[in-house]
């Protein structure tokens, strides 16, 4: 059985002061009108169908991401039925301050992928990442309202050679120095390209990654 | 697992999330998961809190809510129509996992010793004036004394330990 150890994060509980009388709801699970957030708190009560409903609006994408990651959507299956539970033990400690619910799941399958990758053996995930990153399409963000639209804008405005050095490092974990070897490009180029990416990025999202982004 | 904003980690996954093309994941692999969800593992949320309200590892409060869902270990409680069903840890530290009947009440009572209660599902009134609903930790001193009552809507399961 599983145990994800992730989430007891000194155990600094996230739950929003929740109305008693916000119990959870025995309706059917389908809640096309509620909000990611409002259906999170429902949820770190104990309601079951609100969870569903979260599952059903972000699954497909967190499974993509997987799918992406590992190179195999049948692997990636395998591992979504672990996020989704695992999210399910973390929930009372999700902070929307932190990051969107989608985020957070996709945070998850990063991380679990990572981890399942990290067991095949470094060598051959290196070549496997680059035989993946020119077959896979150069997917742009698709925008579907004014902030997707700008992170389009900015995500364009990188050069193929700074996605590339992104993707390699956002989806298969490879560092600096593995993406220089991979890519035959000085390190020191890799690193100003995933550095000018991220601040084009930022710049549309908002925060800081200063300092941070050096795989 | 740093999903912030502020780390490049976060920044990426909402910029690659928006850039992948969705895939619906098989309904069977939905049914199954939900299944789970509803049986097994339906109380593991509250499994870190268990754990440190009752003095337990994470894995034998994961145990615990687990064992919870199954049949097999309940026996009949003290109150009319509870029943109540524990495992060697929570045996260890002294506790139970008790089911009470909608409408039951437990009549006012003193605490010779620290009693608590972690409510898992259904509302549990305190002297007919604070709920305490899933979640809800009810920690009451050696000395104090109060009655419980259950909402009459929907049992209650609570995990109860004297100390």
């Amino acid at each position: 059985m599983w145990a994800f150890p992730w989430c007891v994060s000194g155990l600094r509980l996230n739950v929003v002061q929740v109305d008693v009388s916000m119990q959870p709801s025995s309706a059917n699970g389908l809640e096309t009108d509620a909000s990611d957030l409002d259906l999170i708190r429902r949820a770190q009560v104990g309601d079951v169908e609100a969870f569903a409903t979260i599952y059903d609006r972000h699954a497909a994408v967190v499974l993509a991401l997987g799918s992406r990651m590992l190179m195999s959507t049948a692997d990636a299956q395998d591992l979504l039925q672990d996020v989704f539970l695992e999210a399910w033990q973390c929930v009372r400690e999700y902070d929307p301050a932190r990051a969107g619910v989608r985020t957070w799941l996709m945070v998850r399958m990063r991380s679990r992928a990572l981890d399942r990758l990290a067991r095949r053996g470094r060598e051959r995930l290196l070549q496997q990442a680059v035989a993946a990153l020119r077959s896979g399409s150069s997917a742009v963000p698709r925008a579907h309202d004014e902030h997707s639209l700008a992170m389009r804008e900015a995500f364009e405005q990188l050069d193929e050679q700074e996605r590339d050095s992104l993707a390699l490092m956002y989806f298969w974990g490879l560092t600096a120095p593995e993406i220089s070897a991979q890519l035959s490009v000085p390190e020191g180029t890799v690193r100003s390209r995933i550095a000018r990416g991220l601040r084009m990025l930022e710049q549309v999202l908002g925060g800081s990654t200063q300092g941070e982004g050096e795989p | 697992m740093n999903t912030h904003r502020d780390s490049a980690d976060g920044l990426l996954t909402e910029t690659f999330g928006d850039a992948l093309a969705p895939i619906e994941p098989p309904a069977s692999l939905r049914a199954q998961w939900l299944e789970r969800l509803r049986g097994s593992e339906r109380f593991t949320l509250f499994a870190a809190e268990v754990a440190r309200v009752f003095g337990l590892t994470l894995d034998d409060a994961l145990a615990a809510l687990r064992a919870a869902q199954t049949e097999e270990p309940w026996v009949a409680g003290r109150q009319p129509g509870s029943r109540w069903m524990t495992t060697p840890a929570l045996r260890e530290r002294g506790a139970v996992i008790s089911r009470l009947v909608a409408g039951s009440r437990i009549a006012k009572h003193s605490h010779a010793r620290r009693e608590l209660n972690f409510v898992l599902d259904g509302l549990l009134v305190e002297n007919d004036t604070t709920s305490h609903g899933a979640g809800a930790v009810i920690d009451m001193p050696a000395g104090s004394s109060h009655e419980l009552r259950v909402s009459d809507d929907e049992p209650c399961l609570v995990v109860f330990a004297e100390r």
